[in-house]
């Protein structure tokens, strides 16, 4: 191990770093040799030079420095209260803001009454005659019509129709009865009549 | 007014208060200490005076979270450490000159022979060989010979380990030294 390679284990040892076990190699190495004694030396010289203050620090007008320093201090004391009176400000700003620009709650419509009424009764009556009607499968190719059917259905169309007063915008209801028990027809017809109109 | 007679616990309560002159009182406590660290650290007095307000402002930003029991010379160090290694930062990103350079022109060995020999030219001579100094390097031996703290406590305070230190210290020292020895030999 030449001088060079001592270098760190002195340095370390001046701090107080050097491992334990590498004490008593370095303190016999700086007694025997007199180049690393030097260098330990000079490095104690150094130590002692960056402990003691530079000497700016002895002369330096501190109140000056002081004072830049309470100034910078005073106004952030300023921003600190001066912050959450804007923070406040800005809420108050917003909140102004959204709800002028929000649009309005939408107000549901009342749900409409359904009253549950019977059916009005038939008022009129198609009377088809003897020979009843004859209901008829339609059929596109081969259109049938039965004579006596639209007969009945054009006098019915054409008869005045009765005024409901009890529901006037009830729709008429008619029914047409035919020979055959099981088909009935029935047509209903819009009541265009105003409650005015009624009275 | 000032607050003098009162604890450093009391002053901080004060401070938290908004007591400024209170705060006044805790930055005469510790600007010699926090001014010469800074010297140090950046190597010029105006970097060290931005440096020492830019700590104090800092603390009285971070006063609720100062706490005594933790040593607030400690927090300082910290804090002042910091503020340097920021400084010197902003200075690369504006592309000044260094601030080991300016101090090496300034303290040219063949400027003036005769200032040479004086102790306050040794004086800015160390001073600028410290600059030249890895920044980590810098700051562990300073904040060792300067402030006289413990590894653990340069550890806790640049937020490394303790066998990192040691090896920042020992390496500051011999760069230092070799510096140094390069100087005053080209100075005989």
């Amino acid at each position: 191990m030449n001088c060079a390679e001592w270098e760190e284990k002195i340095a370390l040892y001046l701090g107080d770093d050097l491992a334990v076990h590498d004490l008593d190699r370095v303190e016999g190495h700086l007694r025997a040799c007199a180049e690393c004694a030097r260098f330990y030396k000079e490095l104690k010289l150094d130590a002692n030079s960056l402990r003691s203050a530079p000497p700016e620090a002895a002369t330096a007008d501190y109140s000056v420095l002081r004072r830049l320093i309470r100034r910078r201090v005073a106004s952030e004391q300023w921003r600190k209260r001066l912050v959450p009176l804007i923070a406040v400000a800005a809420a108050v700003v917003l909140a102004i803001v959204v709800r002028s620009t929000a649009p309005q709650p939408v107000i549901p419509a009342p749900q409409p009454i359904v009253v549950r009424m019977p059916a009005p009764r038939v008022e009129k009556s198609v009377h088809t005659g003897g020979a009843g009607l004859q209901p008829a499968r339609f059929h596109p190719k081969h259109p049938t019509t039965d004579p006596d059917l639209e007969a009945a259905l054009m006098r019915f169309t054409n008869s005045e129709l009765p005024q409901q007063e009890a529901h006037p915008k009830t729709p008429i209801e008619m029914r047409v009865r035919t020979k055959d028990p099981n088909v009935t027809i029935v047509v209903f017809q819009p009541n265009e009549a105003t409650p005015n109109e009624n009275e | 007014m000032r607050e003098s007679g009162r604890s450093e616990a009391e002053l901080l309560s004060l401070a938290r208060g908004g007591n400024l002159d209170a705060f006044d009182e805790i930055v005469r406590l510790h600007e010699r200490r926090i001014y010469a660290l800074a010297l140090r650290l950046t190597g010029t007095p105006e970097d060290a005076q931005d440096a020492m307000q830019e700590a104090f402002v800092r603390l009285f930003r971070n006063l609720a979270r100062v706490d005594c029991q933790d040593r607030l010379g400690s927090w300082l160090a910290t804090v002042v450490v910091n503020a340097c290694r920021d400084l010197g930062r902003a200075r690369q990103r504006s592309r000044l000159v260094p601030m080991g350079e300016k101090l090496a022109v300034f303290a040219d060995p063949g400027a003036n022979p005769e200032v040479l020999r004086s102790g306050e030219e040794r004086e800015e001579q160390l001073r600028s060989c410290l600059q030249r100094l890895p920044e980590r390097e810098r700051a562990a031996l300073t904040l060792r010979e300067l402030e006289g703290l413990s590894t653990q406590e340069v550890a806790r305070i640049l937020g490394t380990s303790e066998s990192t230190v040691r090896v920042h210290i020992c390496s500051a020292r011999i760069k230092l030294r070799k510096l140094l020895a390069g100087w005053f030999e080209e100075k005989l």
